[in-house]
């Protein structure tokens, strides 16, 4: 039951980290539960699990602290199969174990340049979608591999979330104005949307209304926190260098 | 005409594409997940421009769903692998940005009105994806 409950945290953790929503961890513990003769009760929040696994002779509580949390889909499809053949008793939980240790040594699907490059097309696709001019798109390119470059490799460290995203807007603003400065049709704030958008919290916040609407507020509210967070932070970055760039205007005329 | 729906079209297959990569969907479903992350981008701007901007979204997340759901049946694989690539085209990251901007230039205005756009997609594209667990109902727990 010891080894269950450990295999259980260790997997809700990893379920939390790659994007997993909560209300489908906690049906995964039930689940798993049920299929090893355990009756299972987990509350899962973006940030924390808590599970209790209950036979008639004895109970116990875990509780796992999740510190940082991205989408990786690649990690997900391998939980699923994983938690596919713990669920149907293919795999003892030794084994299950095993697996998890070696999935986390696993490298990504797609190397550092494939994933720049994918960056890259990202922003000039949305700039299109927005409406924007040949040029402005052209100019997407280099907002793209630099967002990419600065979000998943430069500030993907948890204790330097929020500052990432500040500076990433404000490269971002200082790379759009430098743009307009030098070829005036360029629409710099279309140029910055497109760039930061990628980062901009949108399918947080549809997360969010998504965990709500399944009831599961503390979830939802916490993911609506994310999403206000990092918007300020974003906002706050193109403001800060939109406020420099007045301040030198002004002191040269 | 023909010419904007195949650069539509073009536009729609390379960013989900790119999201598809940045998401890292596994190599095993990656065309699989571009060909049904392009379609809701493709519906949303073939709907007419005049129609509710939620239900728009509305529509084009619904339609993202039931894909979604239909290749995890088939493939055995979670439905947020084929979804997420698709609804990422989706949310309204550029109306919470300018809407955000608008508020920090005190035009409350075009902020507050913005802010609505926002709220409309986020929950256009919240419930077509709910509807879609309905309408075609997951095989697993993931």
């Amino acid at each position: 039951m010891r080894e269950f409950l450990a295999f259980l945290r260790r997997i809700c953790n990893l379920l939390i980290q790659s994007g997993c929503s909560s209300n489908r961890v906690e049906l995964l513990t039930q689940i798993l539960g049920d299929s090893w003769g355990y009756e299972v009760e987990t509350v899962a929040i973006p940030t924390a699990v808590w599970i209790n696994v209950r036979t008639k002779q004895e109970t116990l509580h875990e509780l796992t602290r999740v510190r940082r949390w991205s989408i990786d889909l690649d990690r997900l499809a391998r939980l699923n199969e994983l938690v596919e053949s713990v669920r149907q008793h293919q795999l003892s939980i030794g084994e299950a174990n095993a697996r998890l240790t070696a999935d986390e040594a696993m490298p990504p699907p797609y190397g550092k340049m494939l994933t720049l490059l994918a960056g890259a097309l990202t922003s000039p696709i949305l700039i299109f979608s927005y409406g924007g001019t040949p040029l402005t798109v052209a100019l997407g390119v280099p907002a793209g591999i630099l967002v990419q470059y600065l979000n998943k490799y430069l500030f993907s460290s948890e204790q330097r979330r929020y500052l990432g995203d500040f500076l990433i807007a404000a490269s971002m603003a200082a790379y759009a104005y430098a743009c307009r400065a030098f070829i005036s049709a360029v629409d710099a704030p279309l140029l910055i949307i497109g760039g930061i958008v990628v980062i901009v919290p949108g399918l947080t916040l549809v997360n969010a209304v998504h965990e709500v609407a399944q009831k599961n507020l503390v979830s939802g509210a916490a993911k609506l926190l994310e999403a206000l967070m990092i918007t300020a932070s974003l906002g706050f970055g193109v403001a800060f260098v939109l406020a420099i760039m007045q301040i030198f205007i002004s002191a040269r005329f | 005409m023909t010419q904007d729906v195949s650069l539509l079209i073009a536009a729609a297959l390379l960013g989900a594409a790119a999201f598809a990569i940045v998401f890292r969907t596994p190599r095993r479903y990656f065309w699989l997940t571009v060909l049904i992350g392009a379609c809701p981008f493709i519906l949303i701007k073939l709907i007419p421009t005049d129609w509710n901007i939620g239900f728009g979204s509305f529509l084009a997340a619904l339609l993202a769903g039931c894909l979604s759901h239909i290749a995890a049946r088939v493939t055995r694989a979670p439905a947020q692998c084929f979804l997420i690539p698709g609804v990422i085209l989706l949310v309204p990251g550029t109306y919470i940005y300018r809407a955000f901007n608008a508020a920090l230039s005190r035009r409350f205005e075009d902020a507050f009105s913005l802010s609505l756009s926002a709220v409309a997609i986020t929950l256009g594209v919240s419930f077509g994806v709910l509807l879609a667990n309905w309408v075609v109902p997951s095989r697993k727990a993931l």
